[in-house]
């Protein structure tokens, strides 16, 4: 996670209903229940990001690992921001710069 | 309350099927600030329970119900929910700690029990103009 999704990440999990619904999704995309919460959703403009959000405030951002990984991590998925609904296009914006 | 921007979040070229999705909507409101709503359709609620194997949708934020994932129709609903002050807009948007949220509760009593007061000296029950400090909390 870069420094500031870190700082926004960082920040949001301060409000304990964020961060039980962080862990909450974060449990079940390891499930691999991506119709966790309210579901998933991939991020416009970009090819390999999406996010799962909670009935509530939060909102988990995750990519598929690409060719750059290693053949055994292929497929894997990396969390890569996590946020509340105040943050949220804010961290939007932040991922599309930095993923295709 | 004019809005100055309706932004989704995904696109809706991604929903599968417009009668039964839900989507994250940002909406910006003359005030600067920045509302988001998450926008489903009644369908979707069922979807939702039967993900969950409840009877029941687990405790979450409000979402505003509309017949189809639309860009028409869920314009044209946030527009209404943005009117008389974006009242319903910033309440389906709003998210407190707890602490905020008792504080509300108790300015709302306070507020209606100084309206009584008021009302039983006969004075004027114009106090619109008080702010949150004006009332007093700590007796209730």
């Amino acid at each position: 996670m870069s420094s500031t999704l870190s700082k926004v990440s960082k920040k949001v999990r301060k409000d304990e209903d964020t961060s039980k619904g962080l862990d909450n999704l974060e449990e079940q995309l390891k499930n691999g229940e991506l119709h966790g919460g309210r579901g998933a959703k991939k991020l416009p403009g970009t090819k390999t990001v999406f996010y799962m959000r909670s009935g509530g405030e939060a909102r988990l951002f995750f990519r598929y690992s690409d060719k750059e990984y290693s053949d055994k991590e292929k497929g894997a998925i990396e969390v890569i921001g996590e946020s509340d609904k105040d943050n949220e296009t804010r961290v939007i914006k932040n991922l599309k710069k930095n993923y295709e | 309350m004019k809005i100055e921007s309706i932004t989704f979040l995904s696109d809706l070229k991604d929903v599968k099927d417009i009668f039964d999705d839900n989507v994250d909507v940002a909406v910006k409101l003359d005030d600067g600030h920045e509302y988001i709503v998450v926008v489903a359709t009644q369908k979707n609620l069922l979807t939702l329970m039967n993900n969950e194997k409840s009877d029941f949708l687990s405790p979450g934020d409000p979402m505003i119900i509309v017949r189809k994932l639309t860009k028409e129709v869920v314009e044209d609903a946030i527009q209404v929910y943005a009117e008389n002050n974006g009242y319903y807009l910033k309440f389906y948007a709003a998210h407190f700690d707890i602490k905020t949220l008792n504080v509300l509760k108790d300015r709302k009593v306070a507020r209606s029990k100084l309206l009584d007061e008021l009302l039983e000296k006969g004075e004027s029950i114009d106090i619109e103009n008080y702010d949150l400090i004006d009332f007093n909390i700590k007796n209730l």
